[in-house]
């Protein structure tokens, strides 16, 4: 039962009344079966007693009617015992078991109790009455015999009828038949009938009773309980605004309050947990931000590493203690074929043994940190290694190695030493080249100077030739003079004259020594020499030396715009006056059908420069030309009148002074060349020490 | 007799001037080719000292401008350097060149030449 209450889903109203009813039940019918069996037991015994006293009334008073044998007699006793509704047959038989006399209540009764009788036994109950039943044809009944007994033992002394010695009576007693009484059990089967009838409809009643109490009671104490299920439902459902009503101070009605309270703390912790829930997301939401943001800078490390691992020409390898590969990146997968699990020195150098130096035996047995290396492999890659400890998750010790190939790096190195020894002999071989390019520049300088000189030497020829033939001229007029008469005829008129002549003479020599001594410190090779303070002026003049002859010969107009009082600059006379030297020439030859030379000195103080400037009205120089002019070797003149090397030389010697040179030119109107010159820190006003510097220069 | 002298150094002027009027001739000076040319069309000459290169106007253009005032006129030119100007020179009429510096005899030489050709021509 409890079986099936268990898996039949029942509610605890049926249940309660299920089990309540069942005990109610299983109680009145026990009760009423013991109380039936009872009460059926107490009626039989009752027809028992009536029945064994019956027959042992009648067992005594008939005592004389055996003993006399009167049959009518033993009716008569008998007869009174018919008014008894129950007894349903009376007999009475001699020691023999011979019927004296029997009645029946009917022929039915009479016939089955003389078929069956049995004689009675002696002894057979206590009270000495026995039982016997009989049933036939619907009839039944219990015929009680009880024994008759006799103490007069002998007819003598039953006749004499004085009974001398009671002790002797009664040990002398003595069975002289038996007195049978059959009593009907018909009333006593519907007593018994009727009782049980009685006590089952009672036993329903009660039980019909105590169900709907107990359905009744149940249901009472089943409502509240159930009214806290609904709510326990609903509140197991989400809604915790359900409170119950509190009807009763029982158990459960302090349920209904404990529930109450649990409803209101369960509120509180909702709202605490809706609290915390709203916490949590918020942090659940910051979390998740940083979470992304992590990720986000992760995601770009991992892209990073994911780079650097899968970067060309590098590779990335990770090896265990006992040499295996644990690890390859791309390029070596692509390189060696995956070999993860293999051997490095196998497969990657093709050895037997492990290599006699050994990264990993460098980092884990001899605890370096870091152990770089080159090496080659089998397929002659060569690689610059780095090999550096790596732990893993579990702080298993391993190897990652980075393999950069350098093949490429090696043969370039190769080449680059190839290159080197190369480049040094080169190297060597140009500087003897530079050597003997700057022997060849000043050579140059020289070759130009000395063209320049040698394009000068009309120029010298006009200079020096009038004072010689000055002098020649007066030397000769001198010595017709002192040959015409003897010599002490002379006046003082004469002696005047041969002075004059002599100071002409002597003027016209030391003119011829300034051109020679000008003509040599202008040929002068430069090399090695100091700059001095210059006065561009003087070096203009001096230039104009030889050079003017040339200009007027060439039917040009010189004007000069020299500023007075020009800085002195630190520089070079000689190299100067070979500049301008050459620009007056140039601009002369631009100007072959005649035309005007402006030479000028100007100061500019603001940037502290001087510019000498040399205007012709020449044909100017084309466009195309004019880029080229600075050029070696550039020239507009036919072979063999310039050497290309004049303004290239010029320039390179102002450049030398820190000075430049500019040119603008017109076609048709003429050209301008400007020699910028750089007023050095030491800017003399006052040129006190020209003369000395003239003096020593020659 | 009247001689110019023409030359852009003072020193052959001074010389030339101080010798030949001590030889008994008048001399007048002219320092460029411009000066000679203006002092040959003024005055009467018989023989003109002439130098080649000078400023303005160069013995060779001045030779050509006195031959065709004067085509008579003898003209002797000096240089100082032997360039094409003063071959150009005797081309075109000049008596001689002289290389400077002279012997005064060449000087008195030519002198002689032109004083012997005169009264010929007269």
């Amino acid at each position: 039962m409890t079986f099936r209450f268990r898996h039949l889903p029942m509610g605890l109203k049926t249940k309660f009344v299920l089990t309540i009813s069942f005990l109610i039940l299983l109680t009145s019918v026990i009760l009423s079966v013991f109380l039936i069996e009872k009460q059926s037991l107490l009626i039989q015994r009752e027809l028992v007693k009536r029945g064994e006293y019956m027959a042992r009334n009648l067992a005594h008073n008939s005592e004389y009617g055996v003993l006399v044998e009167s049959q009518q007699l033993l009716f008569n006793l008998m007869e009174g015992l018919f008014l008894e509704e129950e007894v349903v047959q009376v007999a009475i038989l001699n020691r023999k078991g011979d019927l004296l006399a029997d009645w029946g209540r009917t022929d039915q009764y009479r016939r089955i109790y003389r078929e069956r009788f049995d004689s009675p036994q002696e002894g057979t109950t206590g009270s000495g009455v026995s039982r016997q039943y009989f049933v036939s044809h619907g009839m039944e009944f219990y015929s009680f015999s009880c024994p008759i007994k006799t103490t007069r033992v002998e007819r003598s002394k039953e006749e004499v009828g004085i009974l001398e010695d009671k002790r002797d009576l009664t040990a002398t007693e003595e069975i002289i038949g038996t007195a049978s009484v059959g009593l009907s059990l018909q009333n006593m089967r519907r007593e018994i009938a009727d009782m049980t009838r009685i006590v089952v409809l009672l036993t329903a009643l009660v039980v019909a009773v105590g169900i709907l109490l107990t359905i009744f009671l149940v249901d009472l104490f089943v409502r509240p309980v159930r009214r806290l299920v609904q709510a326990t439902e609903r509140v197991a459902s989400g809604d915790l605004s359900q409170m119950v009503k509190v009807t009763s101070e029982d158990e459960i009605g302090t349920l209904a309050s404990s529930f109450n309270r649990m409803i209101v703390s369960l509120q509180e912790s909702r709202q605490k947990i809706e609290e915390y829930n709203r916490t949590l997301e918020r942090k659940v939401r910051e979390r998740t931000a940083e979470l992304e943001k992590t990720t986000r800078l992760l995601q770009v490390e991992y892209n990073r590493l994911e780079a650097i691992i899968n970067s060309p020409n590098l590779g990335i390898m990770i090896e265990d203690r006992e040499c295996h590969i644990r690890f390859m990146n791309k390029f070596l997968i692509e390189t060696y074929g995956n070999q993860i699990g293999e051997k490095c020195y196998q497969k990657f150098k093709g050895r037997k043994e492990k290599c006699p130096v050994c990264p990993i035996d460098e980092i884990l047995v001899k605890g370096k940190k870091t152990y770089t290396y080159m090496d080659q492999d089998a397929l002659g890659h060569h690689y610059e290694l780095s090999a550096s400890l790596f732990r893993d998750e579990k702080g298993e010790e391993y190897i990652l190695e980075t393999m950069r190939d350098i093949t490429e790096q090696k043969k370039l190195e190769i080449q680059v030493q190839e290159y080197t020894r190369n480049l040094e002999k080169t190297n060597r071989e140009l500087e003897n080249a530079l050597k003997s390019l700057k022997e060849t520049q000043v050579q140059l300088i020289q070759v130009e100077k000395m063209a320049a000189v040698g394009q000068l030497a009309a120029g010298v020829a006009h200079e020096l030739n009038n004072p010689l033939g000055g002098i020649l001229g007066y030397s000769q007029f001198a010595l017709e003079k002192i040959n015409q008469k003897p010599l002490g005829q002379f006046g003082p008129e004469d002696t005047a004259d041969f002075l004059q002549y002599l100071h002409d003479i002597e003027q016209q020599t030391k003119r011829c020594r300034a051109i020679i001594q000008n003509l040599l410190k202008f040929s002068r090779s430069s090399r090695k020499e100091e700059f001095e303070s210059t006065d561009l002026n003087q070096v203009v003049n001096e230039t104009l030396t030889f050079t003017r002859h040339q200009v007027e010969r060439s039917k040009v107009k010189l004007i000069l715009n020299l500023q007075e009082n020009l800085p002195l600059i630190p520089g070079h006379a000689s190299q100067l006056q070979q500049v301008f030297t050459n620009l007056i020439l140039n601009a002369v030859q631009a100007m072959p059908l005649g035309g005007t030379l402006i030479i000028s000195t100007v100061v500019h103080r603001e940037p502290g420069e001087i510019h000498v400037s040399f205007a012709d009205t020449g044909g100017g120089i084309s466009e195309e030309n004019l880029d080229k002019i600075f050029e070696p070797f550039f020239s507009t003149k036919k072979v063999g009148e310039g050497t290309g090397l004049g303004l290239s030389v010029s320039y390179g010697l102002i450049r030398n002074h820190g000075g430049e040179i500019k040119v603008t030119s017109r076609t048709g109107e003429g050209t301008v060349f400007t020699v910028v010159l750089p007023v050095g820190p030491q800017e003399i006003k006052a040129p006190s020490g020209r003369e000395a510097h003239l003096a020593s220069g020659g | 007799m009247r001689i110019l002298v023409v030359d852009d150094d003072p020193i052959i002027r001074k010389l030339l001037s101080e010798v030949l009027t001590d030889d008994g001739h008048q001399v007048t000076l002219a320092w460029d080719g411009i000066e000679a040319v203006k002092n040959v069309e003024n005055q009467p000459f018989e023989l003109v000292f002439m130098d080649v290169h000078m400023p303005r106007m160069n013995g060779l253009e001045a030779l050509i401008a006195i031959r065709s005032l004067c085509p008579d006129l003898t003209v002797a030119m000096m240089d100082s350097y032997p360039d094409q100007l003063a071959q150009q020179a005797q081309g075109k009429g000049a008596l001689t060149c002289m290389h400077k510096p002279f012997d005064l005899k060449e000087i008195r030489q030519i002198i002689e030449k032109v004083r012997i050709s005169i009264p010929r021509e007269r």
